[in-house]
């Protein structure tokens, strides 16, 4: 059974006193690697395969604009997952409810095909449960962490884990069997 | 909450989507040019944006789907050669998130790694040092189970059913506990059946459902298991 990676830290992500426009080098680094990060994410989150590139520019554009807000002696996965989260949440307020068939999985790639799988199911999630195993399941934070940036009690986090997991089986299973 | 008390189906299906090419989905490049046009001369760490860049985001998103990434490859990316400012401004499209970052504990920290070599998203002439990609070079890289597996499925997908199976058990020897065992032996009975291998196929396939009797793929294992035994 293979664990999620553990979010990774960028030490000197900014650096605070320089004056705006050196980070650049920092900045394209940083979108380099974790633009994969953000675009799972953003499909875990419930945004259409379809609207993804431009919910990516949304979140990367709220990077470039915060910048020098950033605290750079703190990881940035975790920053990028709150943002990726607000335009996510934008995107299912804006979608009409519209029943979509769901196609059969592409022969020639199954894992894209279990990628497909596996949102769909959490897009029927309530959003509190989805967002908790997500950063559980799948980005690696620990319970304490994530009742830290969700500011719930570490309780709270491991209840919903374990309802999100039951959940998501359910789901999976509804969705595998159609 | 422990990892042993994740069901197999999902840390297979977490597994798999960890592993999920996302090429279909965005390009670097092209987003990269989106947001390039959306920032326009706006230096970084500055909250403003114009309609007039946001306009040229989409046109200039409209060019690059019809050129292709070498076109907008051409355009050097330095302050000098930005396009001016516009005086319209407008309020970004999203607040500033309230999750606050927080520092892992000291067993979290990732320890200095390599950063993969970056793709060529941007062109040589840029008028700033340019940083060294930090890669780390393997004298003789083991092919992973993700790789492995995805040259079977393109196999099988092109009705190579035997080069399909010589690379499952390549990778039953390189990964014998891998994340995707699961996807991998599932593949086997598939390949096995085509093959006309029936009776392989069938001890491949009764060994598959008892191994794994949650698994997402047992329907179709078991359709396999019964197409080949009306022959």
């Amino acid at each position: 059974m293979t664990k999620a990676p553990a979010s990774p830290q960028y030490v000197g992500v900014s650096e605070p006193g320089r004056p705006p426009g050196q980070g650049l080098d920092v900045f394209d680094e940083i979108y380099q690697r974790e633009f994969d990060n953000v675009c799972r994410n953003l499909g875990r989150l419930g945004v259409p395969s379809a609207d993804i590139p431009d919910a990516m520019h949304e979140v990367f554009l709220v990077l470039y604009r915060r910048w020098n807000e950033i605290d750079p002696a703190r990881p940035i996965r975790p920053w990028l997952f709150g943002v990726a989260r607000r335009v996510a949440a934008a995107v299912r307020a804006k979608r009409r409810e519209v029943l979509v068939e769901i196609d059969p999985p592409s022969v020639a790639d199954p894992l894209a095909a279990q990628r497909d799988l596996l949102w769909r199911a959490l897009d029927s999630l309530d959003e509190d449960r989805r967002v908790v195993v997500i950063l559980h399941d799948l980005e690696g934070h620990t319970g304490a962490e994530i009742a830290a940036l969700l500011e719930v009690p570490v309780n709270t986090v491991h209840s919903r884990l374990r309802l999100a997991r039951a959940d998501l089986l359910a789901a999976v299973r509804r969705l595998e069997a159609r | 909450m422990t990892e042993r008390d994740l069901p197999e189906t999902l840390s297979a299906l977490f597994a798999a989507e960890r592993a999920a090419p996302l090429a279909d989905l965005a390009t670097p490049a092209l987003v990269r040019a989106k947001l390039d046009a959306s920032i326009g001369t706006a230096p970084l760490g500055a909250a403003t944006a114009t309609k007039s860049a946001l306009l040229a985001a989409k046109v200039l998103m409209g060019i690059a789907l019809v050129v292709g990434v070498g076109a907008i490859a051409t355009r050097t990316r330095t302050q000098a050669s930005r396009p001016a400012p516009v005086a319209a401004v407008v309020t970004p499209m999203t607040e500033t998130p309230t999750l606050a970052p927080i520092a892992p504990p000291p067993e979290l920290v990732a320890p200095e790694e390599p950063m993969p070599a970056a793709p060529p998203v941007r062109p040589a002439a840029v008028h700033r040092p340019k940083t060294a990609p930090r890669v780390a070079i393997a004298a003789e890289p083991v092919p992973s189970q993700t790789e492995l597996l995805r040259d079977a499925w393109s196999a099988m997908a092109t009705g190579d059913a035997k080069r399909a199976l010589a690379l499952v058990l390549r990778d039953e020897q390189l990964h014998p506990r891998g994340a995707l065992d699961e996807e991998r032996d599932a593949l086997e009975v598939e390949a096995l059946a085509r093959l006309r291998r029936f009776d392989e196929a069938r001890s491949a396939r009764d060994k598959f459902l008892a191994r794994y009797p949650s698994s997402i793929h047992r329907t179709r294992v078991r359709a396999i298991g019964a197409e080949e035994t009306s022959r």
